[in-house]
């Protein structure tokens, strides 16, 4: 009776006040940040999704014209806020992409550099990723919005690609 | 004798003088009363306790729920109205900002928000990213208890903006309510514990009174009022106990009086016998003196008869006043009548009114004054002496002395072999003869008997013993005062 007594303290002694807890998924979260445009960089090695605010625009024509291509955000690279947070980018320097609708194989993204042909298949996995992310989390194919798209090289090509990579046919 | 069986209700607290009857005193701490004390307060404080500690984990969980709730969806609307209006990427004012409005932490990349109390926890800083949910986590810092909620900020299509928004408030309200709660319940326990008590004692009494009677009503039946009886009420185990008590002690009673009622009748028949052989007795012993004048003028065998007649007709008149003696001391009869005299003279005048001067040697405190019956203290005397000198070898002394300032002792010593310690017991018992082959002895057998009674009349003690040297001893002890008088046997 003496121990089930103590047991009986103890538990509400120890049961007593605020005590600390582990993590809680606690519901919807905010969708609140100005509608930008989503850009994937690297941080810690890791792909980093980052959104950039649209410029502030006169009218919904100047929006429209006005609106960058995240295609071009992406090649630009960081901005100085996300270098002073330590975002970097995977992509080689004078990287230029551009967008081709839907054709016969899907849509297209062609890639090429300021220094030559660029071989899809000679990027490395992150810079893959941070282009067929930001690509497939924009409207620069239309809508509705593909799940997949090609990387197509002078003389090579990639894909078709998710978002994230997907690794089962890596060769195109 | 009492008439009939009546109900004694027992007076309380008057039990001081009986302990010695009443055998060991209940245990206080082992008694019925402290264990049912501790077992209504365990099962009050341990039911007590489950019932509060169940209602106080819940309550506290109500509150602390409230709170978080309150505090996300007041997080959720901080941060809606201010990160509308944000640039993105943020830069470290646009990110002091944001955790300003959120009075927590804003995250982007490794750039964060000035903030550093308390510091979020590394497994909140995994569970928020990436993730497409508010995470809250309690945390413990500096003794105060805080709540942080996560939030990785997504623009409204869902996509991820890399900035991570950690809003934190303290609980210090709510601490203080939950421990208002737990002291709370801490004081309705102790109420419950000392209700548990007056309970406890309550059932306690409520078994214990009929016990304590129970025990009271044999303590009196075994001092001896068997007219003690106990209230039965109610009809549980304890009144069927004191039911059999009752028809026990009615038994025990009935039975006694019986013995009683024997007892007189049979003395009440010696005493009449007595009575009535007296008056011709009287009549025959008159006439003994004239036979034994005429037997000096008798011859022969009428001579011899004679003077039997007249020797056996006064052994039976000694015989008849002793028991009639005896009646008056069974019967309650005896008086004593007290005088102040000299007890040495009293002994003096007793052995020589029997012509035993020359047989004894005495040593007699001539000092001694008591006030007792000198009658009776003569009675005694003779006996003592008469046995002595009947029963023991010469030579026989007497000795008087006083004892202390209350007793006055009188022995008498034979130098005989001394008395059998079987027949020790028995000397002062009627009519018992210590020699069965002398049946037909001089004395009456009740010489000795009436002597102890004598004593036991003046409040005093007659003893037979051994000297140390190897006599029989009687031993007289009376007290110079005699303060009981008559008295019932």
């Amino acid at each position: 009776v003496k121990r089930l007594f103590a047991g009986v303290v103890v538990l509400l002694l120890g049961g007593c006040g605020v005590s600390a807890t582990g993590p809680i998924p606690y519901g919807e979260p905010p969708h609140a940040a100005p509608n930008g445009l989503a850009v994937y960089f690297v941080y810690q090695g890791k792909l980093f999704p980052t959104v950039r605010s649209r410029p502030i625009a006169a009218s919904a024509a100047d929006a429209a014209s006005a609106a960058p291509n995240p295609l071009d955000l992406l090649t630009a690279g960081p901005l100085e806020a996300d270098t002073a947070a330590g975002v970097t980018t995977g992509l080689p320097a004078g990287l230029h992409l551009v967008s081709r609708r839907a054709g016969d194989d899907g849509p297209i993204l062609f890639v090429s550099s300021e220094s030559g042909a660029v071989d899809p298949n000679q990027l490395s996995e992150l810079a893959t990723a941070q282009i067929v992310c930001t690509a497939l989390a924009s409207t620069v194919f239309g809508t509705p919005v593909p799940h997949s798209i090609i990387l197509q090289g002078k003389l090579a090509s990639r894909g078709p690609l998710t978002c994230p990579l997907n690794h089962r046919n890596p060769a195109g | 004798v009492s008439a009939g069986p009546t109900v004694t209700e027992v007076p309380p607290r008057r039990w001081a003088h009986r302990r010695r009857l009443a055998g060991p005193a209940p245990s206080r701490l082992l008694g019925l009363r402290s264990r049912l004390v501790v077992a209504f307060v365990l099962v009050s404080l341990v039911s007590g306790a489950a019932v509060a500690g169940a209602s106080y984990r819940q309550a506290r969980n109500v509150l602390l729920d409230k709170t978080q709730v309150e505090f996300a969806k007041r997080t959720r609307d901080n941060v809606n109205r201010f990160a509308a209006q944000m640039r993105l990427p943020p830069d470290q004012a646009e990110l002091e900002q944001l955790g300003d409005a959120v009075s927590g932490l804003a995250v982007y990349g490794n750039a964060r928000s000035s903030f550093s109390q308390p510091a979020v926890p590394d497994e909140l800083r995994r569970a928020v990213h990436g993730r497409d949910e508010m995470v809250m986590q309690r945390v413990q810092s500096n003794g105060q208890a805080y709540v942080i909620v996560g939030i990785a900020l997504r623009d409204p299509t869902g996509r991820p903006t890399g900035v991570e928004v950690y809003a934190v408030q303290d609980l210090v309200r709510d601490s203080y309510s939950i421990d208002q709660l737990a002291r709370s319940a801490a004081v309705i326990l102790a109420g419950a514990a000392l209700g548990a008590i007056l309970l406890a004692l309550g059932a306690a009494s409520g078994v214990l009174r009929p016990v304590r009677d129970l025990r009271r009503g044999v303590q009196q039946l075994a001092e001896g009022q068997l007219h003690t009886r106990l209230r039965d009420r109610g009809s549980d185990e304890l009144a069927h106990l004191v039911h059999t008590f009752n028809t026990m002690a009615a038994t025990l009673q009935r039975n006694v009086s019986e013995l009683r009622g024997m007892k007189a009748n049979a003395q009440r028949f010696v005493a009449d016998v007595s009575h009535e052989l007296r008056t011709p007795l009287t009549a025959m012993t008159a006439v003994t003196d004239v036979l034994d004048d005429e037997a000096a003028a008798l011859d022969g065998d009428a001579a011899i008869a004679a003077r039997m007649v007249s020797t056996e007709t006064r052994k039976l008149r000694q015989l008849v006043d002793n028991l009639i003696e005896i009646s008056r001391f069974d019967n309650g009869g005896a008086a004593l009548r007290l005088e102040e005299v000299s007890l040495a003279s009293v002994v003096q005048a007793t052995l020589e009114a029997r012509g035993w001067a020359g047989e004894v040697k005495v040593d007699l405190d001539g000092d001694l004054i008591a006030e007792m019956d000198r009658r009776r203290v003569d009675v005694i005397v003779a006996n003592m002496v008469g046995n002595a000198l009947k029963h023991g070898s010469p030579p026989v002394t007497v000795h008087l002395a006083g004892a202390g300032p209350e007793t006055v002792i009188v022995t008498v010593t034979d130098s005989g072999p001394g008395l059998a310690p079987e027949i020790l017991p028995h000397v002062f018992e009627r009519f018992y003869k210590a020699d069965s082959a002398r049946a037909r002895s001089d004395g009456s057998g009740l010489g000795l008997a009436i002597a102890w009674e004598n004593a036991r009349l003046h409040g005093g003690t007659l003893e037979a013993g051994n000297a140390p040297g190897g006599g029989g001893r009687f031993t007289l002890r009376l007290p110079r005062r005699t303060t009981v008088t008559g008295g019932e046997p």
